[in-house]
C-alpha cells in the first residue's frame, strides 16, 4: 500500500508554510522527515493525519483519495499518528489507553485484548501496563502515544518527534522497537524528529524541508552529501 | 442515636450521589453543564401523575415514568445541545436553560400551577425498626437501589467497550475523536445513562414528596451541581463522594440546629460548602488534568 500527497500548499493568513509538498510512503518503509524549525513538518503530518486542511494539492491512499476526510475516518483507514506534544488519556490505565484506540477496528473483544497486549508487550510497556497514563515518566508516554496509535491496526505511523524529550538510552530503546515495526506489522511509518542518529540509523529514504519547500529527497547517502541540505540543517559537520 | 444518623445519611446520599453522578457524567463528556438536569424530576413526577388513573401496577408506571426521563435527557442533547455544541459555550448554557423554562411552562400550561399528588405505594411510607433505628421502608429502599445502581454503572464504565469510550472521552474528547471513537454515539450514551440515573434518584425523591410541581426542578439540580462541586466536576468517584457528604452536612445541621433556625438550614450548607471550596477550589477528587474544555 502506499500513502502519498501531491502538491500540498498550506497558506496560514498570508504565510506560506508549505509550498507543493509532494511525497509518498509505502507499506514495510521507513521515512524520514526532517528539516529545521518552522520548515513545515508538522504542518504536513497535520494535512496527513486530516488535523489540517491543505489549501491546495491532494492526500491518497492507495487510489483512496482522502483529502476531505475527518481524522476520525482515515484512523479507520489506517492512518494513526502521535503528536509532538504527549496527548495520552491522562486519568486511564496504560492497558486502557491502548484498548481505547483499538475500539473502531473490526476485531472481536477477546482478539482486541489479545492484540493490545501484543502491542504492550512489544513495545516495552509491559510492566506497567495497569499504571494510569499520568504517573508515567517522558519517555514511556511517549512510547504510550506510539502503542495506542498501533492499537488501531494501522497501515501507516506518522510520528511526531518520538525521540524528543528522550535520553540517549531511551532513543536506543525506541530505535529498536520502530525498526521492526515495518516488517512485523506490515506498516508504513512516516518519523519526524532532530535526533540525528536516530533518523539515519532508522530510516530507509529521508525527506528534507526548508521554509516549506522539498530542497531533498532520496535515500540517506544522497541526502546526507546533498549541498543545500548540509547548508540548511545538516551542517558541515555531519 | 449514633446508628439512626448514619442510616438517614446513607439514605439521602444515596439519592443526592445518583442525582450528581448524572450531572457529572454529561458534563464530563462535554464539559458543559445541563441545566436542563432538574427538569428530568419533573418529568418523572408528571409521569407517575398522568399515569395515575391507568390500570398498570405502580412498578409498572414508574418503569415507564423512568424511560420518559431517558428519552427526555437525550431530546436535551438533540434540542439544546447538539444543533449549539461546536459553536458557543454560552450559547448551549442559554439553550439549555431554554429548554428548561420550555418544560416548566409546558407542564404549567397543559396540567397546571398547582402541586399534583403523585402516587406512591403506601408500603414504601411504612416504618421498620431495626437495631433501635426507626425509619420509612423508602429510606433502605434507597440505599440498596443506589448500590445496586452505583455498582453496575461503575462495573459498566470500567469493564465495557461502551464504558471506556466513554472514559477516554471524558478524559480528552478531541483526542478520543481523533482515534475515531463515535463522538455522537459516546454523547447520547451520557445522556441517556444520566437520564436513568435521574430517572432513579428521581423516583426515589418522588416517593419522599410524593408531590410534583412545574419548579420541582430546581431543587434537585441545586444539589446535584453542589455536590458534583464539593466532589470535583472532573470526576465520576467525585460526585458519589460529593452526593454523600452533601447529605452528611444536611442531616448534621437537622440534627444539631435548635428547632427555630433549622428553617435556616440551607444558608449553613451553603456556607459549609464555601468553606470546602475555598479549601480545595478544584473539589475533593481531581479528574484529569485535561479537564479543560477545548
Amino acid at each position: 500500500m502506499k500513502l502519498t500527497c501531491n502538491n500540498i500548499t498550506v497558506d496560514f493568513s498570508g504565510l506560506r508554510a508549505l509550498n507543493k509538498v509532494s511525497l509518498s510512503v509505502e507499506t514495510k518503509e521507513i521515512l524520514g522527515l526532517i528539516g529545521p524549525n518552522g520548515s513545515g513538518k508538522t504542518t504536513l503530518l497535520n494535512v496527513l493525519g486530516g488535523q489540517l486542511k491543505s489549501n491546495e494539492g491532494s492526500v491518497k491512499k492507495d487510489n483512496l483519495d482522502i483529502t476531505t476526510m475527518p481524522p476520525r475516518l482515515r484512523v479507520k483507514n489506517g492512518l494513526a499518528r502521535s503528536f509532538q506534544i504527549v496527548r495520552t488519556f491522562e486519568s486511564l490505565s496504560v492497558f486502557d489507553n491502548v484498548k481505547s484506540a483499538s475500539l473502531t477496528t473490526s476485531k472481536s473483544n477477546v482478539e482486541k485484548n489479545n492484540y493490545c497486549n501484543e502491542i504492550i508487550s512489544y513495545i516495552g510497556l509491559n510492566k506497567i501496563k495497569n499504571e494510569l497514563a499520568n504517573t508515567l515518566n517522558y519517555g514511556d508516554r511517549r512510547r504510550l502515544e506510539i502503542a495506542r496509535a498501533m492499537a488501531t491496526s494501522p497501515d501507516f505511523l506518522l510520528l511526531d518527534e518520538p525521540a524528543a524529550g528522550m535520553n540517549d538510552n531511551e532513543s536506543e530503546i525506541l530505535l529498536n522497537t520502530l525498526n521492526v515495526i515495518p516488517k512485523k506489522f506490515n506498516v508504513g511509518i512516516l518519523i519526524i524528529d532532530h535526533d540525528m542518529s536516530l533518523i539515519m540509523k532508522l530510516c530507509h529514504r529521508l525527506h528534507v524541508l526548508e521554509s516549506g519547500e522539498t530542497i531533498a529527497e532520496g535515500s540517506i547517502d544522497s541526502v546526507k552529501k546533498h549541498p543545500d541540505v548540509i547548508k540548511a540543517y545538516l551542517g558541515k559537520d555531519f | 442515636m449514633m446508628l439512626q444518623f448514619i442510616v438517614d445519611v446513607l439514605s439521602l446520599g444515596s439519592m443526592y450521589a445518583l442525582f450528581a453522578l448524572g450531572l457529572v457524567l454529561v458534563y464530563g463528556i462535554l464539559k458543559l453543564v445541563n441545566f436542563a438536569y432538574g427538569e428530568l424530576i419533573l418529568v418523572i413526577g408528571y409521569s407517575i401523575f398522568l399515569l395515575k388513573g391507568s390500570p398498570f401496577p405502580w412498578f409498572f408506571m414508574s418503569f415507564i415514568a423512568i424511560i420518559m426521563c431517558i428519552f427526555t435527557s437525550i431530546a436535551t442533547d438533540y434540542v439544546a445541545f447538539r444543533p449549539v455544541r461546536e459553536k458557543s459555550v454560552t450559547a448551549v448554557l442559554i439553550t439549555s436553560f431554554a429548554f428548561a423554562t420550555l418544560l416548566q411552562n409546558a407542564a404549567l400550561l397543559l396540567i397546571s400551577a398547582k402541586p399534583k399528588n403523585v402516587p406512591m405505594p403506601s408500603f414504601l411510607s411504612d416504618s421498620v425498626q431495626f437495631l433501635g433505628v426507626i425509619t420509612p421502608v423508602r429510606n433502605l429502599i434507597s440505599i440498596f437501589v443506589a448500590v445496586v445502581c452505583l455498582f453496575i454503572f461503575f462495573q459498566f464504565m470500567k469493564r465495557s467497550l461502551l464504558g471506556l469510550a466513554m472514559r477516554a472521552s471524558a478524559t480528552n474528547f478531541n483526542m478520543a475523536r481523533m482515534l475515531g471513537i463515535p463522538a455522537n454515539l459516546v454523547i447520547t450514551t451520557a445522556f441517556a445513562l444520566s437520564g436513568l440515573l435521574a430517572g432513579i434518584a428521581g423516583t426515589l425523591w418522588m416517593s419522599k414528596i410524593s408531590m410534583v410541581f412545574p419548579g420541582i426542578g430546581l431543587e434537585p439540580l441545586l444539589i446535584a451541581f453542589i455536590a458534583t462541586v464539593i466532589g470535583g466536576m472532573r470526576s465520576i468517584q467525585g460526585a458519589v463522594l460529593g452526593g454523600f457528604i452533601l447529605a452528611f452536612i444536611d442531616m448534621s445541621f437537622n440534627y444539631l440546629l435548635p428547632q427555630d433556625i433549622l428553617k435556616f438550614r440551607d444558608a449553613f450548607t451553603f456556607s459549609f460548602v464555601i468553606l470546602i471550596l475555598l479549601i480545595r477550589p478544584e473539589g475533593l477528587i481531581r479528574g484529569p488534568a485535561t479537564g479543560a474544555r477545548t
